[in-house]
């Protein structure tokens, strides 16, 4: 390898905050969306500060700093993990108000969206937290397979598996509603 | 569109909506307020990495004037007690400081090391409490993290620090030194007992370091005009030495700076050498004009150089690089230069018996009776290799010098009280090992009082698993899933594995012999057994883990590393890995059998698994995963 002297990274490897930081504020949108989706706004900002603590004191331990990135997704999915294994069930309701503004000033298309939200959102809180997660980094994140694979650290035969169980019983939920 | 492709399409839409929430401001600036009130074991090193003789008695006479500081120094170094005082007085204010650097008093000098401003701050101000006194009196105070740069620390408290109270130049009295601590951040103070650790006492204004070999020349010879600069645009750790003495350890990649002041005056030789040991270059340095030493290799070129500005000229000739590939199994041991510029004329007469055993800190070291061991400095061109039996050492890479476990005699002197050996003169194997069992002699071996779970304790609390992931699986049917090996075996043998200098991280190989292949193929160099890969935990001898080895079966749940980096899309590292394992994550990879009940590593992995299991008959959680291999196996048909 033909590196000059004068071309001399001034990487020093040691976990730095403002190294740190650099990296996980380019993706921290992107971590908010994840979280979001799998836990829901209200609790995403602190599920995704925990996820950025727990990265920070296990920074040392990434071999691989190019694998930054689907390392700091899979602690984002485990923090969403435990904060919906700890918070158990919750009730849930559905603002139309929010439903209607995405779906437009139609009335009755804002009906049909409403009310296909709410059997989303009804089916979604009864997907596991695995389910919820490879949802959110395939359609969320937009992410292939094989790097929803790489972030859950699953073969992608299971994130597939997953996905189409997940995609089924929301499907499920979709045609309750039209029936 | 098909119905199919419209759900899919409504689904794939939702879930965009899902996480379109709006991010909440200041949410990077809360994690750091949090993040840092615990400051990694591993953190930026302000602290000089250029070593010992920078502050040698001449030197520091010279340079500090404050002797004071000295005798306290030397009190600290030679192990008197330090003094820690009870009696709280009035509470000088901490108004007016730098956050950046929280002084304690207008005329003290705040040195937080690699401890962060807000931690520091708050660290001081919890000692004030006790000891406001010293506190507001204190030419300097310095605070830094207990576990050494460069290393990793298991201890009980994530936050740990020594602060250090100076007394005012001119002032003979005892140095208040006080441990500070807490779960995250500040919350206890105790008075520090026995000698501080030395990169505390590096930091220190004026402090006197241990020095392994005096400066070389004399007291009135001259200094570079610049300082010395190590550009390392290799991809790999370099190690400078001056005169056989560790100068500084550059990353790969990175450029490290020496001071003139910490460099010996003229002539001096430097030495460049990678971390097994092998020297890749050396240069005498003369007299004080600037110098560049320019060396190619097959991995980079390292610049070593002093002058006013960074030297710019051809790359060396690719055709005169070195190598770069190396016997893996070398292990670096410290050697003297093979001119020994300055060093003592002739070799000390004295003659040292000790058993060669291996060592982290220095790859070979010898073991007295007394249990201590002794760093060597061997003669130039001595290498070590881990083959078969233990550590052999090589003269020359050639010819064998000496086994582990050999009783040797070498020749040569001490350097300094409690330094290094110069093994200056003959080495003679006085009695060979018996086979190749490593002699050592534990210093926390197990006994016969300590319960099964005690002793394996004492094994595995040493090995710590390298923190691939943080991934945790709910069910057992799930960690089944993702394993790509599942066995039943016990831990036969251990040794030591790859080393991630700039992380500070060992690694160590342990062999299982397989009882019962669950699920998956074991990719082995040897029939019935594999090599599980794990971190060592800082400060812990692999000799005494040796003889720590449990006789207890586990339950193993692991990730062969070739294709973990195939998966992780590092493909170049898949051969060189395929024949090792890692546990799944840190704690439900393996499941110990204690007297017949299941047993984690980590107590805390009960609760990743939803129905528990810590206590439950090992013979049903066994039968449990073969279930679930086996259901897997019918899903998957």
């Amino acid at each position: 390898m033909a590196v000059e002297a004068g071309e001399v990274a001034r990487d020093r490897s040691r976990p730095v905050w403002s190294e740190f930081e650099a990296r996980a504020t380019s993706r921290l949108p992107e971590c908010h969306r994840l979280a979001a989706a799998i836990v829901g706004p209200d609790d995403a900002a602190d599920v995704v500060q925990d996820a950025l603590v727990e990265a920070w004191r296990a920074l040392a331990g990434l071999r691989d700093p190019n694998a930054f990135e689907p390392w700091l997704r899979s602690i984002v999915v485990n923090r969403c993990r435990n904060h919906l294994r700890g918070r158990g069930r919750r009730v849930r309701t559905i603002q139309l108000d929010a439903a209607a503004s995405i779906a437009g000033e139609d009335t009755g298309s804002v009906r049909l969206a409403a009310d296909q939200s709410d059997r989303l959102e009804r089916a979604f809180h009864r997907l596991s937290p695995d389910h919820r997660a490879v949802l959110a980094l395939r359609f969320t994140l937009d992410l292939p397979v094989r790097d929803v694979a790489l972030t859950l650290g699953v073969p992608e035969g299971t994130v597939k598996s997953r996905l189409n169980a997940a995609i089924t019983r929301l499907r499920s939920a979709l045609k309750e509603g039209s029936t | 569109m098909t119905d199919t492709d419209r759900d899919l399409a409504v689904i794939a839409d939702y879930m965009r909506r899902r996480g379109a929430a709006p991010l909440r401001a200041g949410l990077m600036a809360s994690a750091r307020a949090r993040a840092l009130r615990q400051a990694p074991e591993r953190d930026t090193a302000r602290t000089p990495l250029a070593a010992f003789w920078t502050r040698g008695p001449t030197a520091m006479a010279g340079a500090l004037g404050a002797l004071a500081t000295v005798a306290v120094l030397l009190g600290v170094l030679s192990g008197l007690p330090l003094g820690g005082t009870d009696a709280p007085a009035a509470d000088p204010s901490l108004d007016g400081q730098p956050s950046s650097s929280p002084a304690a008093s207008t005329s003290s000098t705040v040195i937080c090391g690699r401890i962060e401003a807000d931690a520091c701050q708050t660290a001081i101000e919890l000692v004030r409490e006790g000891h406001a006194t010293e506190v507001g009196d204190a030419s300097a105070i310095v605070v830094d993290d207990t576990c050494p740069p460069e290393a990793t620390c298991d201890r009980q408290y994530s936050f740990e620090v020594a602060v250090v109270l100076v007394p005012a130049e001119g002032v003979v009295g005892e140095l208040v030194a006080l441990r500070v601590f807490g779960a995250v951040s500040p919350e206890q103070v105790v008075t520090w007992t026995g000698a501080l650790p030395l990169h505390v006492i590096r930091l220190i204004p004026g402090a006197l370091v241990p020095s392994v070999l005096e400066p070389s020349s004399s007291p009135d010879g001259q200094r570079l005009a610049d300082p010395i600069v190590i550009s390392n645009a290799t991809d790999r750790p370099v190690t400078l030495l001056i005169d056989g003495v560790e100068a500084a350890n550059v990353p790969a990649r990175a450029e490290i700076t020496i001071l003139t002041r910490e460099v010996p005056p003229v002539p001096f030789r430097v030495e460049a050498r990678f971390a097994s040991g092998r020297v890749i270059g050396s240069r005498e340095v003369l007299d004080t004009r600037p110098f560049l030493m320019r060396i190619g290799s097959s991995c980079g070129v390292l610049d070593v150089w002093s002058a006013p500005t960074q030297p710019y000229g051809p790359r060396p000739d690719p055709a005169d690089d070195i190598d770069c590939d190396e016997d893996p199994e070398l292990v670096a041991v410290p050697t003297q230069p093979l001119v020994p510029v300055g060093t003592p004329a002739g070799c000390p007469a004295a003659l040292i018996e000790g058993t060669l055993v291996a060592d982290e800190r220095w790859g070979v070291a010898l073991a007295g009776t007394d249990d201590l061991r002794r760093k060597v400095l061997w003669p130039h061109g001595y290498t070590a290799r881990r083959e078969v039996g233990g550590l052999v050492l090589y003269e020359a890479g050639e010819s064998v010098v000496a086994r582990e476990g050999d009783v040797v005699t070498i020749g040569g002197g001490e350097t300094g009280s409690d330094g290094p050996w110069l093994a200056c003169g003959e080495i003679n194997v006085v009695s060979r090992a018996e086979g190749t069992a490593p002699a050592s002699t534990p210093s926390s071996a197990p006994t016969e009082a300590m319960g099964s779970l005690e002793r394996s304790d004492l094994f595995w609390g040493a090995l710590t698993m390298g923190a691939e992931t943080q991934q945790q699986w709910p069910a057992l049917a799930e960690v089944v899933e993702v394993s790509d090996l599942v066995v039943r075996g016990r831990v036969t043998d251990i040794r030591l594995g790859r080393t991630v200098a700039v992380a500070g991280v060992q690694f160590v190989l342990t062999t299982v012999q397989i009882e019962e292949v669950l699920k998956g193929t074991p990719a082995t160099r040897t029939t019935g057994t594999i090599e599980v890969e794990w971190w060592l935990a800082n400060g812990a001898d692999l000799t005494d883990l040796r003889a720590q080895i449990p006789e207890h079966e586990a339950l193993f749940f692991l990730s062969n590393q070739g294709l973990l980096a195939e998966r992780l899309g590092h493909p170049e590292d898949v051969a060189q890995y395929r024949f090792q394992y890692t546990e799944i994550n840190g704690s439900q990879g393996t499941l110990r059998d204690i007297d017949g009940t299941v047993r984690p590593i980590y107590e805390e992995a009960n609760g990743w698994f939803p129905d528990g299991f810590v206590g439950d008959s090992y013979v049903d959680l066994v039968q449990k995963a073969r279930d679930a291999v086996r259901e897997r196996r019918v899903e998957s048909d």
